[in-house]
């Protein structure tokens, strides 16, 4: 059996390490995983959930055991970083509401490139949104074929809500094309705006 | 034409060597090239994202591309960009 020790390696050592082990070992073989903290185990499991391995969790003292079978694949793209946990480091107190496809008035191609990096820069702020909020020609931004989609699913997949709204999806009939979020409804839409300490409107 | 192969942002922070990959970002002089860059990459089909230029390669509001070299190849963007004469800077970033 392969062993990694990835006992006080910081992200994404353990999930880097990870990786190159379960590209290593046989499909019939087991690996061990050594790992000392909450959020690397965190990370590592969401990382082995993700790509359909199956594996056993036990915690001696401070110590986390994890063994693994290999009964997945993991694509040689994979960006493991993208599994390191980011504890938002502030409070947040904002939402965001998109209601159109582009960032403010004026000229559609600018507005349209405008909002494009509007949602790309999102991950990289320190205080992220509690939630997203896409309505009317906002929905466009969350289909399969956006092109700030990946923006999206790392934001969603560190903490922040996406609420996509139902009759919008329906009405320009793209229910089925919907690649992040939730679809969702004017109560709970109008839960979050009000219950919001501040809403941005780009 | 103006363009750097492989040019290296002066400050220290994109010089050494690291572990991880890196982003390419690429710089262009005008809003307007950006869109036409954009524009030449969708038709091809290529991914790519638009950013909002890092603070540490520029101050200005600007737009930039930005290349995961895991997904694009970035040879291929660089040829359609530069048989189409459109001028730009390449800056690496490390990823987040």
């Amino acid at each position: 059996m392969k062993t990694v020790d990835a006992k006080g390696k910081l992200c994404p050592l353990p999930l880097i390490l990870t990786k190159k082990a379960l590209g290593e070992i046989a499909e019939i073989e087991t690996l061990e995983i050594l790992l000392d903290n909450e959020t690397s185990v965190k990370n590592v499991t969401r990382f082995l959930e993700d790509h359909k391995m199956a594996f056993k969790l036990t915690q001696k003292g401070k110590e986390f055991n994890l063994l693994v079978s290999k009964t997945g694949v993991i694509p040689e793209s994979t960006n493991v970083e993208e599994y390191c946990e980011v504890e938002l480091p502030q409070k947040s107190n904002y939402m965001i509401a998109f209601q159109r496809d582009v960032l403010g008035d004026g000229v559609k191609e600018l507005g349209i490139l405008l909002i494009k990096a509007f949602v790309n820069t999102l991950p990289e702020v320190d205080i992220k949104p509690t939630s997203l909020v896409f309505l009317n020609s906002g929905i466009v931004l969350t289909l399969i074929d956006s092109p700030v989609i990946d923006s999206l699913k790392k934001l969603e997949k560190i903490g922040v809500e996406i609420l996509v709204c139902g009759t919008c999806l329906d009405y320009y009939q793209k229910k089925t094309e919907l690649g992040v979020g939730k679809i969702s409804n004017m109560y709970d839409i109008l839960d979050r705006l009000s219950r919001s300490g501040n809403v941005v409107y780009p | 034409m103006l363009f750097i192969p492989n040019f290296q942002h002066p400050t220290s922070k994109f010089q050494h060597l690291h572990f991880f990959m890196n982003y390419i970002i690429l710089v262009f002089e005008s809003t307007h090239r950006v869109l036409k860059a954009e524009k030449i990459l969708l038709d091809k089909k290529v991914k790519f994202d638009i950013i909002t230029t890092p603070k540490d390669i520029s101050s200005d509001c600007g737009m930039a591309i930005r290349i995961n070299p895991l997904v694009s190849n970035q040879n291929e963007i660089e040829t359609l960009l530069t048989e189409s004469g459109i001028v730009y800077m390449l800056y690496k970033k490390e990823m987040q």
